[in-house]
């Protein structure tokens, strides 16, 4: 009974409020435009078209490379964020003199406008004038030096590595976060047991830092499956339909100027991520342990 | 229980104190409009509506950034330091463009979100890839339209179904190929090539002298429509049919792009160039930016654009347009071979427009010779009222030739075709990378063609 | 020793990685000193001449920046503050109590994660509402980061014993009170995180303002940067000079909040 009034329901109130006016109902209404035919944003006109709008997203030509890129690229994104962005927190999670410093420069890509970030790395990974190649060629390794945005087996590759330059830093801040809240004297316990450093994150860092972790993971695969804006700068999907991910699918269905097949891309890619993540999520908070 | 309910009366004060903090800035906002004039010059003060007695009236005007040309700027800095004598000011609202811009606008127009007057790609883009032509107004007849010749009006669609829905604001554009002479010259090409063979010939020369021939700008997808366009002229001269008539065949579902032979052909060319080794094997890398610079530093001898790509060389090199010269490109025999041109974008009334004879003598004063001359003169190139002058530069000039000797073809995008055909410079990477055939490409641009007329309800499509 | 030299040896590779880190940003500095025909190659090579004075005032001036400024932190600080106090008290309700309904809620709102934003619809319904630029853009911008908010707070609520609610509730602290007396004060890490992430997700955002702010008078410093590429596609030098301009106040925000999470650790605020 007391628990019920101290959470009290009139606390959700100015949450459910905006997020039901501003997004969910929009969304709701997305739902119903994707069964419409409906050109460009004229609703006036439209006609009902029964699932022809989910067929033609389906049968469109960018979709099997699109399913295979982005399970690709949700999945190398994903992996190295969570890993480099962990030990990266672990270790700026240190009082060393250089910890602002480089909490700082391992964030800063994550503040970047992805238009600028576009422009950079398709100007670095340019095959004969871009930094990447030349300093390969200096260094006498030019076997390594690639079309790295231009051949479509490595295309895909390339970009993962813009997405995960510019996220890592974003990824150690959430678990950064977590860290935070480890009580300091569970470590002063495992340092009276004769803990070693590893047998520390084992034992005390790592189950802590699980929800953290939990958060940290589901939100970068979200974010690999959702892709688009680095994407979209870097490659635009091309050359070709080489890079296609989800993302540019749905965009390039909003720009066809079909609205309700837009609308029916994203709500695919929205399925699409529900059946990724929903598992993945349980298993991790079956994990976690609470306080 | 008091002091929760003052705890929630304070949450949502907070609330609603950050809220309207947000609101509050609309209203302040007009107050400094002095700084938002930019990137115009920036020292108008557009508040004033009303001052000195005489009436002012203050026009908002819609344009997508990229149409915002050193020449607009002029014009507009002109009007607003006239606006006493004019009787207007223009508030300029800028967009960014590409098709995040465009689907905006489309929304605004759904809404009737709408400015006084309107920058569009005219009458039939609204009428045909917005469905609101109802929200534009007939302005019937305008005095400085005697300065524009009554046919072009008509094919620009300024003139739609007969009624007067724009004005032409900017330049015509001309698609061509652009060469430096120097590199020609070096190359011992002497003369401009006149049809295929001596095309490719030129290719073989200029390859064998160590430079790029022909450059393609293929990061940027869209550049690599243009070489294209070229073999739908001839479609459309072989087809026997008027522009129209060729257009309303397609747009009706009796002709396909998958018939069309000579565009099928102009598309295998193009890559043949590649195949040949006559374009630089970054292509896929390189960008239209680069491609000015290759072209104005005589790296590479040959670049395919839109004339707009002229401004852009005169913005950078302006020392390089002496040695830039102009061509259509050479698929055919002599005789057929053509320039498309594109003509200006439209100004419009809409009827959110509260005072609609003030826009119109408005957009009288910037249709007029005077306030054309103003834009002219920050922007060389081919205008459609007869009486503004400029100097062009040699390589516009070519193709200006080429036009009054009537070998030019309007550009079908846009002016041809009702319903689009889907992202074709992407099609084309597809292709020339080798995970599409040509015939793949032309059958996905009539599905995409199809997809678009069934999604607006069109009869001649039925599934 | 041993651990000492390791992890002066950790130190120092992590300093080289952020030196490759800093290589694109040295890229975009460099580019915006030189000229235009210097920056349209975009290299890592010095200018030849130097035009520091020249593209950033006249990027300033073209740009519109002063106004530009203001309208960011007005659409920003707000949209944020309101964010991290609504989500962090749905946050709470919805990780403490323990029934079917609450728990159905969560999934509602976390489905916001995962649902598409549909702007076409929002963009209607702000219209016919009347809820127009600056409000209409912050409201809309809030919703969409809500699901974040609450998704992180219920992450983080999770390390908070429920014996601390108990133990204020025997005090005779009611539901408020408790909250912001007690919880708030405690979750300062990932407030500070979620305002970090939020201040820089509506700092840059570009597909929502670009349909609520719609005249340049009202145009975020990020609207600046699309405004450029469309006038000034070719000036690179102006474009970089305007991408520095727009990232460096997110920038220095960051540097001041992150010194609040290590702040936040060294205070020990969270006892087990």
């Amino acid at each position: 009974m007391k628990r019920k009034s101290i959470y009290s329901y009139w606390m959700l109130l100015p949450c459910l409020a905006i997020f039901g006016i501003f997004f969910m109902l929009p969304a709701v209404m997305g739902v119903g435009f994707s069964f419409l035919n409906i050109r460009n944003v004229d609703f006036s006109t439209a006609t009902f078209a029964g699932i022809g709008n989910y067929k033609n997203v389906l049968t469109d030509s960018g979709m099997n490379i699109a399913i295979k890129n982005s399970f690709i690229f949700a999945f190398v994104t994903t992996v190295l964020k969570v890993t480099l962005g962990l030990l990266l927190a672990v270790l700026l999670n240190n009082k060393l003199k250089t910890t602002n410093f480089m909490r700082t420069v391992f964030f800063l890509p994550a503040v970047l406008s992805s238009v600028a970030v576009g422009l950079i790395f398709t100007a670095m990974m340019h095959p004969t004038n871009g930094i990447i190649n030349v300093a390969l060629r200096a260094a006498g390794l030019p076997m390594l030096a690639q079309n790295w945005l231009t051949d479509p087996k490595l295309a895909i590759f390339s970009v993962a590595f813009v997405e995960v330059w510019k996220w890592t830093g974003f990824t150690m801040v959430i678990l950064l976060a977590g860290l935070q809240s480890i009580p300091e004297h569970y470590y002063e316990a495992a340092r009276i047991d004769g803990a070693t450093g590893w047998q520390k994150f084992r034992y005390v860092t790592f189950p802590l830092i699980m929800p953290a972790f939990t958060n940290a993971l589901v939100v970068n695969l979200i974010g690999g499956l959702k892709a688009f804006d680095v994407v979209q700068t870097v490659t635009g999907g091309g050359p070709g339909t080489a890079t296609e991910v989800f993302g540019t699918l749905v965009y390039k269905s909003f720009g066809s100027g079909r609205y309700g097949e837009g609308c029916a891309a994203s709500i695919i890619l929205c399925v699409v991520i529900l059946i990724v993540v929903l598992p993945v999520y349980r298993f991790l908070t079956g994990k976690e342990v609470e306080m | 229980m008091k002091l929760k309910r003052v705890m929630s009366l304070l949450v949502t004060a907070v609330m609603i104190c950050s809220l309207a903090a947000c609101g509050s800035g609309k209203e302040a906002a007009p107050a400094e409009k002095e700084e938002a004039a930019a990137p115009a010059p920036a020292e108008t003060p557009a508040q004033e509506e009303e001052s000195g007695g005489e009436e002012v009236k203050t026009l908002t005007m819609l344009t997508f950034t990229e149409w915002y040309t050193d020449g607009w700027a002029a014009l507009d800095k002109y009007i607003n330091e006239n606006a006493d004598e004019l009787g207007f000011k223009l508030d300029i609202q800028k967009i960014a463009g590409g098709s995040q811009g465009e689907e905006v606008v489309k929304a605004r127009f759904a809404t009737g979100d709408l400015p006084d007057i309107m920058q569009s790609y005219g009458a039939k883009w609204i009428d045909t890839q917005v469905n609101a032509l109802d929200k534009m107004v007939d302005m019937e007849s305008l005095p400085s339209e005697s300065e524009y010749d009554p046919a072009t009006m008509e094919e620009g669609g300024y003139r739609y179904n007969g009624k007067l829905y724009g004005m032409p604001i900017g330049t015509t554009s001309l698609l061509g190929v652009f060469y430096n002479k120097d590199v020609f010259e070096e190359a011992g090409v002497t003369e401009v090539p006149k049809d295929w063979q001596g095309f490719l010939d030129t290719c073989e020369k200029i390859k064998a002298a160590g430079k790029v021939p022909l450059y393609y700008s293929g990061k940027d997808a869209w550049t690599l429509q243009c070489f294209n366009h070229f073999g739908f002229n001839k479609e459309v001269f072989d087809s026997g049919l008027s522009y129209t008539e060729f257009w309303d065949e397609m747009n009706t579902n009796k002709r396909h792009y998958a018939d069309c032979t000579q565009f099928k052909e102009a598309i295998e060319r193009s890559k043949e160039m590649l195949d040949k080794g006559y374009v630089q094997e970054t292509y896929l890398s390189d960008t239209y930016d680069m491609a000015q610079t290759a072209l104005a530093k005589g790296e590479a001898a040959m670049y395919i654009n839109p004339s707009n790509v002229l401004d852009e060389i005169a913005n950078k090199y302006p020392e390089a347009m002496e040695n830039i010269g102009g061509f259509a490109l050479p698929l055919y025999e002599d005789s057929q071979n053509y320039t498309c041109l594109s003509l200006p974008g439209a100004l419009g009334v809409t009827t959110s427009c509260k005072d609609v004879e003030a826009a119109k003598k408005a957009i009288d004063f910037i249709s007029s010779a005077k306030a054309q001359q103003i834009y002219a003169d920050g922007v060389a190139g081919v205008y459609l009222n007869k009486n503004v002058t400029c100097t062009l530069t040699p390589a516009l000039q070519d193709l200006v030739d080429l036009m009054q000797n009537g070998k030019s073809i309007a550009l079908w995008q846009g002016a041809g075709n009702n319903y689009g055909y889907g992202d074709f410079g992407a099609m084309v990477q597809d292709y020339y990378v080798g995970s599409k055939t040509v015939d793949d490409l032309l059958k996905t641009m009539d599905d995409e063609t199809a997809k678009n007329a069934i999604a607006a309800g069109d009869a001649n499509w039925n599934k | 020793m041993a651990k000492k030299v390791t992890g002066m040896a950790a130190e120092i590779f992590a300093l080289i990685c952020s030196l490759f880190m800093l290589v694109p940003f040295y890229m975009i500095l460099i580019n915006s000193f030189k000229s235009k025909e210097g920056a349209a190659l975009v290299n890592l090579s010095l200018p030849d001449e130097w035009h520091i004075v020249e593209n950033y005032t006249e990027m300033f001036r073209e740009g519109g920046l002063g106004l530009a400024f203001r309208n960011s932190v007005l659409l920003t600080v707000p949209s944020v503050l309101v964010i991290i106090f609504v989500s962090s008290l749905a946050g709470f309700v919805l990780q403490r109590r323990v029934s079917k309904a609450s728990k159905r809620l969560l999934m509602l709102i976390l489905m916001g994660l995962f649902i598409p934003g549909q702007i076409i619809p929002t963009y209607f319904i702000c219209y016919y509402m009347h809820v127009r630029t600056f409000l209409a853009a912050g409201l809309v911008l809030i919703a969409s980061n809500l699901s974040m908010g609450v998704f992180l707070y219920t992450g983080y609520f999770k390390s908070i014993p429920r014996e601390l609610d108990e133990s204020a509730m025997l005090d005779g602290c009611n539901g408020l009170q408790l909250f912001f007396h007690i919880i708030f004060p405690l979750l300062k890490p990932i407030t500070v995180t979620l305002f970090i992430i939020t201040f820089m997700g509506i700092w840059n955002d570009f597909g929502t303002t670009i349909y609520f702010l719609n005249s340049s008078r009202n145009f975020t410093l990020t609207l600046t940067i699309y405004n450029f590429f469309g006038v000034h596609s070719s000036d690179w030098n102006l474009v970089f000079a305007n991408v520095i301009a727009v990232s460096l106040p997110v920038i220095i925000v960051y540097f001041m909040a992150q010194k609040q999470i290590m702040s936040g650790m060294t205070s020990g605020a969270v006892k087990g």
